[in-house]
């Protein structure tokens, strides 16, 4: 592994720095070379580069369209998405649903590829290795200094796991970069001269952000940024999946070779699904079945997309709120990733910011544009551009109670410090512990668990031990401890040790709690949850129709109380079956009701 | 750990009560362009202390505290906006269990029925911040009027007045995230 220190101005490895988009679904590579961005083809003459790796026993691993192809032979040696395990443990909430995990709960993350065993980050330096290649072959010289861009909602352990998959593709990475920022750069470089705040709305294979920008001169301002980094084109292709398989009446018996083929066939159908209204998929000799058509329309894709996409209105309201702003404030929003292709999508952007999205950048390109601007601004190249970025999430330390104690408040323009002093609880004690955490919420264990430090105290009486601590953030959004006893005066850097490291008993809980339940009867427990569910439902029909009662037709009403009482019936009678049909007939004849009340309430209050 | 450096200097401006927020941004801008560590003139610490100290400036309760040469921050809340306090308390509590139910409650029915509270508690939040920033702008007289003064004025005067501001912000940045949340739910209407 490559040992150095980033941004000191020391020595530094030479030659041409390139920019990287290391993608969910596909990566990128390019240049800032004489006045021009490059974004070099690989040798299939495309510059998207899938971010697909398959292993095999005897060969070097397949990078891109080949291993793609190897997917459907090999499923169990392939890997694809795996930026979304990046600075992750089992149990992790981004393991759901995944194939090849292997290890403990809490343990750092494996990936097992027929009979190798991975980490995500030795994975993502193949695909950082293969896009090196393909920049060398082009430019003819050795490249090692690099731009790698990241969503801008990763936190501290998902910076460091890619910074580690650069360094072992043998990369100096001299810089992590957040992709919106990224995009924000390559739409402003032509623009100066203006003044103007704009959003970038970047919805991509894996992930989602929102970030906030104010260009001024030449200084690009991120005043706040927010994200899902488990939101993206993939959660759309598991939806349409679960569709598909639902219409084939294939649900849980297909093996993971047709799985992979059905996954790549949805893909491409979602693509083609934003230009043409309805397709026809042609799904060849799935599961020992003869080959079919099924019909998917946009409307069909639109459905199941909208409520993915709504996940999205809170995070940009959220980011505009903490900018301090208004949407009719902004002059631009721009949109980027793969996702924003969609029809869907625009329109939904449209209706939230009040304006026509700006589609001048390109959905795929315009983050590993913005990575390579970035490497010639640190050349020197690009003078009168600078990049002020911030820090997303909110840094902090668990207090006494388990409370989160906020020492970086989030959306704190980076780099930057803060101190924190602590002394001994009682005499002698020479140790203290001290838990960081990442994130939002009021309470410690919902945050993000960064890791322990551990703090030596010189022997004093209580109270007179003191250590001082300076916590800062560098310039990749990346964290760095140092201690200094304030009585001796001497200064050391601390190592976290990371939570991604260290097991985590929280974790395990979770896990053999659900292990638990699977062993109950299983229709006693559907019983008792449909019972709950009519519990809660009963009264409160009865309360809508008492506050609707003059809106309604008596027929309506009265087949409204038809409907609960053949629920109460079934809950009399202890019937599964009809009670759950009973129940899903009262939810559909009271669906009206519900907007109806809501009318009703801004229509009182207004 | 405090600030070594005097954070007024540091962006050449005069050290009082009431700043020049253009001069502030002004001259920040050109220690920024100059100090990032992108750039062969860059310095990142230098950098990190013109962050901390502008920070520092842009907020008056920090401001005030550094001109009062204080570090600690007490934290009994000042007489005058005792019933100011309650009222926001009462107006925060409400909301939070009001959105909390909703959020709690699977059915669309449920969460329709909540609706009106949550208007209505959107209303309360809205009035006690208006009576919050009444009291904000009495704070900034007094402001203006310590300036006029300066440096004729105690410490302990620049102190109450810092925990005013305090106070002021904080709960503002509360009613404003309570009012978020309800939004977040229910799309605004003319209130």
């Amino acid at each position: 592994m490559i040992d150095h220190k980033l941004n000191t101005r020391g020595i530094e490895p030479q030659g041409p720095i390139v920019g990287i988009d290391l993608g969910t679904t596909n990566s990128l590579i390019g240049i800032y070379d004489g006045g021009f961005s490059i974004i070099f083809a690989n040798s299939e003459g495309s510059r998207l580069t899938p971010s697909v790796v398959s292993y095999s026993e005897e060969l070097a691993p397949l990078i891109g369209h080949v291993a793609e192809r190897q997917a459907l032979l090999y499923p169990e040696k392939t890997i694809i998405s795996v930026k979304r395990l990046m600075g992750q443990r089992i149990g992790d909430p981004q393991c759901a649903g995944r194939n090849h995990l292997y290890g403990k709960s809490g343990d750092p993350l494996k990936i097992k590829l027929g009979d190798k065993l991975v980490t995500p980050e030795e994975v993502s330096a193949e695909i950082l290795k293969e896009l090196k290649s393909i920049a060398e072959e082009r430019l003819g010289v050795s490249v090692s200094r690099a731009i790698i861009t990241v969503p801008a909602y990763f936190n501290d352990a998902q910076r460091q796991a890619t910074r580690r998959a650069g360094e072992l593709a043998g990369f100096c990475v001299e810089r992590i970069i957040s992709e919106p920022t990224a995009a924000a750069l390559a739409y402003g470089l032509d623009k100066l001269k203006d003044q103007s705040k704009i959003a970038v709305y970047d919805f991509g294979g894996g992930t989602f952000d929102l970030s906030i920008l104010k260009l001024d001169h030449g200084l690009f301002e991120v005043l706040s940024t927010c994200g899902d980094t488990n939101l993206g084109g993939d959660t759309m292709d598991q939806a349409l999946m679960e569709l598909l398989l639902g219409k084939l009446a294939l649900k849980n018996s297909l093996d993971l070779k047709s799985l992979t083929r059905l996954h790549q066939i949805v893909r491409s159908a979602k693509e083609e699904l934003s230009y043409n209204e309805e397709i026809i998929l042609r799904l060849p000799f799935l599961h020992h079945r003869a080959s079919e058509e099924v019909t998917l329309t946009r409307r069909e894709l639109e459905d199941i997309a909208l409520p993915i996409i709504e996940r999205t209105r809170s995070l940009c309201l959220r980011a505009l709120a903490d900018a301090e702003l208004e949407a009719q404030d902004l002059d631009e929003v721009i949109l980027v990733g793969g996702a924003t292709r969609m029809p869907v999508v625009r329109s939904f952007v449209e209706q939230l910011f009040c304006k026509p999205p700006n589609l001048t950048q390109h959905p795929d390109e315009a983050v590993v544009m913005g990575a390579l601007l970035q490497g010639a601004i640190l050349q020197g190249n690009l003078e009168n551009l600078t990049l002020l970025d911030i820090t997303p999430l909110s840094l902090g330390i668990e207090t006494f109670g388990g409370l989160m104690n906020v020492i970086i408040p989030r959306n704190t323009t980076i780099p930057t410090k803060a101190g924190e002093l602590f002394t001994n609880a009682r005499t002698d004690q020479n140790k203290m512990k001290i838990t960081l955490l990442q994130g939002e919420r009021e309470l410690a264990k919902d945050n993000w668990k960064l890791g322990e430090l551990e703090l030596s105290f010189t022997p004093a009486r209580k109270g007179e031990a003191r250590v001082g601590v300076q916590f800062s953030i560098d310039a990749n959004g990346i964290l760095e401890v140092l201690a200094r006893d304030i009585t001796s005066g001497e200064e050391k850097i601390i190592e976290l040790a990371h939570a991604i490291d260290v097991s985590d008993e929280a974790v395990e809980a979770m896990i053999s709690d659900s292990l638990e339940h699977a062993f109950e009867d299983r229709d006693a427990r559907l019983f008792t949850e449909a019972k709950l569910q009519a519990e809660e439902m009963l009264p409160a029909v009865e309360n809508a129709l008492r506050e609707l009662h003059s809106l309604l037709s008596s027929d309506m009403q009265n087949a409204l109380r038809a409907r609960m009482d053949d629920v109460r019936l079934a809950l009399k009678q202890e019937e599964l079956t009809s009670l759950k049909k009973g129940l899903q007939e009262l939810d559909q004849a009271t669906q009206g009701l519900a907007t109806l009340l809501v009318e009703k309430a801004m229509h009182e209050l207004d | 750990m405090p600030m070594l450096i005097d954070p007024f200097a540091l962006l050449g401006l005069p050290r009082r009560p009431m700043i020049d927020q253009d001069l502030l941004k002004k001259n920040l801008r050109s220690l920024v362009l100059q100090c990032h560590p992108d750039h062969r003139t860059g310095d990142t610490k230098m950098f990190e202390e013109i962050q901390e100290a502008s920070n520092l400036l842009r907020s008056t309760p920090a401001r005030l505290r550094n001109l009062a040469g204080e570090i600690r921050i007490t934290k009994s809340i000042p007489r005058a906006a005792q019933e100011l306090f309650e009222s926001t308390n009462k107006a925060l509590e409400n909301a939070a269990n009001l959105t909390n139910k909703y959020h709690g409650s699977t059915l669309a029915l449920l969460k329709a029925l909540l609706i009106k509270e949550l208007l209505l508690a959107r209303r309360k939040l809205i009035n006690v911040q208006e009576s919050l920033h009444h009291w904000h702008r009495s704070l900034e007289e007094e402001l203006n009027a310590i300036d006029l003064r300066w440096p004729n004025v105690r410490s302990e005067e620049l102190m109450l007045l810092s925990q005013s501001f305090l106070f002021a912000q904080r709960w503002d940045d509360q009613l404003r995230e309570a009012v978020l949340k309800i939004n977040l739910i229910s799309p605004k209407n003319s209130s």
